[in-house]
């Protein structure tokens, strides 16, 4: 089912560039060469963030937090593994890109473990940085509620893509 | 973020030596540089490529297509907003970010908190609703496609890495709304402060 969406999301981006007489061709080159600049932007943040994500891993204090949960709830090692994404998730998207990698790599593109930091990933946002980039944007300092609610609603994500992905990929 | 980047990798390092990892620590340091290189990689020409089809979408006024479709939802989640041109701007970013395309939301993004600003009620330095209500809807990850995530897995070897697309789409359905809720219930209890 899923993987009608992309195929179909491509036809119909064509389909209407035929309509509307536009060189989908020429469009799709300038987009591609507007993403290329990603690189030098995205290449330090995702190095820096990287070291911290894999010392954490490599320095076995993820899996002996696992173990110590393991004594207290079923399933320790499997949110010892995913509270790296929990915590970094809403403070920064290079890092929670490395975790999500540093999961995906270790224990399998097509683990549960992988597939939930991926629901994880794709159902949150970076609201810190959101936050701070549109309220700074405007000089806006007071910021209400936005932050509580914000969180609250990446809370909520984690905790639905931890049932979802227990329920029909385990 | 500097300062828990700071802590965690130095936290790390001292456990890791306590508990007689350090060849572990070692090998990981080492493999750190061509494994950002690459997970970069994937996401840079992930992101050409899906920006390739977003201006196809732009210049073919595809865009605003799904961005005028979705004001009717919009309005409903502002519903005392009546600018024409802050919804607008919203639209056009609630939209960049369904298709997974959140470097080409955030110019919309800021043009909409520019707006709101202009017509905010209250004092310049204030968050009013609408903004408040507005970056719930982007901090609460709305994606109908994640690309990245994809192509993460795609290089990693994943059997099918679209498999979870239906999964996310609930999971962040659900976090919307109910963020939206919530925002919604805090509002009224701060008045009462």
């Amino acid at each position: 089912m899923t993987n009608f969406v992309l195929p179909l999301l491509i036809v119909v981006c064509l389909l209407f560039a035929l309509i509307k007489k536009i060189n989908p061709f020429d469009s799709f080159i300038k987009g591609a060469k507007d993403g290329l600049g990603l690189f030098t932007s995205i290449f330090p943040s995702i190095l820096g963030m990287f070291v911290a994500v894999t010392m954490l891993k490599a320095s076995g204090l993820i899996e002996d937090f696992g173990k110590l949960l393991g004594y207290l709830i079923p399933n320790g090692m499997y949110f010892a593994t995913l509270t790296p994404m929990m915590i970094f998730r809403p403070l920064s998207g290079s890092a929670s890109i490395g975790v999500l990698y540093n999961v995906c790599s270790s224990n399998g593109p097509d683990s549960l473990l992988c597939r939930t930091a991926s629901i994880m990933q794709a159902s949150t946002d970076t609201t810190f940085y959101i936050i701070t980039l549109y309220f700074t944007s405007v000089k806006v300092t007071k910021w209400r509620h936005s932050l509580q609610a914000g969180l609250i609603s990446d809370f909520i994500g984690m905790i639905s893509a931890i049932i979802l992905a227990l329920l029909f990929f385990s | 973020m500097a300062k828990i980047w700071t802590f965690i990798i130095i936290i790390s390092m001292l456990y890791g030596l306590v508990t007689f990892r350090s060849e572990e620590l070692t090998k990981a340091l080492l493999s750190i540089p061509l494994e950002a290189l690459q997970v970069s990689f994937t996401m840079v020409s992930a992101a050409c490529f899906w920006s390739g089809f977003l201006y196809i979408m732009k210049d073919s006024g595809l865009i605003d297509l799904i961005a005028f479709s979705l004001q009717p939802v919009l309005k409903l989640i502002f519903p005392k907003l009546k600018d024409k041109e802050a919804l607008n701007y919203i639209s056009i970013n609630v939209a960049a970010n369904l298709l997974g395309l959140g470097s080409a939301a955030t110019p919309s993004g800021l043009m909409a908190m520019r707006r709101l600003s202009e017509i905010s009620p209250r004092k310049k330095d204030v968050a009013s609703d609408d903004m408040v209500t507005f970056l719930v809807l982007n901090t609460s990850g709305l994606t109908l496609i994640p690309t990245t995530v994809m192509a993460i897995r795609q290089s990693l070897g994943s059997q099918n890495p679209a498999d979870f697309l239906l999964l996310g789409l609930i999971a962040t359905s659900i976090s919307t709304f109910l963020g939206l809720v919530f925002e919604r219930l805090l509002r009224q209890v701060k008045q009462y402060d």
